[in-house]
């Protein structure tokens, strides 16, 4: 199976091919016209224990995962630079959007409840949407709100492909964890690993 | 069809959507294309204009000045 993923922006060519190769579908490949896709995919590979061949075609490169040893970084981190794909630069994928309040800013606190509410609508608007949206500390009363639009506006955000994770530990604080409508429950090593895994954090 | 209610300022923003809260308004940032600044509006759902017209003298009344548009940002009335 091949995936055009041509023109798409990030994070969707990771997030197609992840579905698929969820789904079982190991032997796949997907088409690529930039060189983050192609090192986000050399990533999912080495992550799923496929292995990974890149190549250069017209307007791009394809990655063709299969079932397999996958490649060691080393291994692949030579394998992109033959194809000139610099390995050094950005080494971030998409960004990340860390909410750690449930406001926007400081000050009048209704005035930041609302703007919170505006900049989440807007975000799920936007063509460029987050790689991660993080939850920490009071921030994660927004996924527990009985505010239709927050709720909304963060499911709008994981159909694009944003994968949303919240502190278990705040929503256990807060005594709100049955109160959770959207994300997925997570913790200090994975909020952390996707604000490293980021090419940029935004903290609103 | 979709409606949007632009106030000349932030309070009467957020107190309107109080005030709506039986139509579930979207809070959201006015477009680039009503104004410049980033203010607030209301999104709402309405049947026709008649019935959004009506929404909104009810809003403004108790709200100040507003300003109706069909959404995006075609002009319907300044109320």
């Amino acid at each position: 199976m091949i995936i055009d993923a041509f023109g798409k922006p990030c994070p969707m060519p990771l997030v197609l091919a992840k579905k698929e190769i969820d789904a079982g579908n190991t032997n796949l490949a997907v088409k690529v016209d930039n060189e983050t896709a192609v090192k986000n995919l050399t990533r999912l590979g080495s992550k799923t224990g496929l292995g990974i061949n890149v190549e250069k075609i017209d307007g791009g490169y394809q990655v063709t995962f299969s079932e397999g040893e996958g490649l060691t970084a080393e291994e692949q981190a030579r394998a992109l630079e033959t194809l000139g794909v610099d390995t050094q630069a950005s080494i971030g994928s998409g960004y990340a959007v860390f909410i750690g309040k449930d406001q926007v800013g400081a000050g009048d606190e209704t005035l930041g409840q609302n703007l919170m509410k505006m900049a989440l609508y807007t975000l799920s608007e936007s063509d460029q949407v987050p790689a991660s949206l993080l939850f920490m500390n009071a921030g994660v009363k927004l996924p527990a709100s009985n505010e239709e639009q927050i709720i909304e506006s963060i499911n709008a955000l994981i159909d694009k492909g944003t994968m949303v994770l919240v502190c278990g530990t705040c929503l256990d604080y807060y005594k709100i964890k049955d109160q959770l409508k959207v994300g997925d429950i997570s913790n200090m090593y994975d909020i952390l690993e996707r604000m490293q895994e980021a090419s940029k954090v935004i903290t609103l | 069809m979709s409606y949007l209610l632009v106030f000349d300022s932030t309070h009467a923003a957020m107190a309107a959507q109080s005030t709506l809260a039986s139509i579930k308004p979207r809070l959201i940032p006015t477009p680039r294309a009503i104004t410049a600044d980033c203010g607030m509006a209301l999104r709402f759902e309405a049947e026709s204009d008649q019935e959004a017209i009506s929404l909104a003298q009810s809003v403004s009344e108790a709200k100040g000045q507003a300003h109706l548009y069909l959404w995006p940002d075609s002009l319907l009335r300044d109320l």
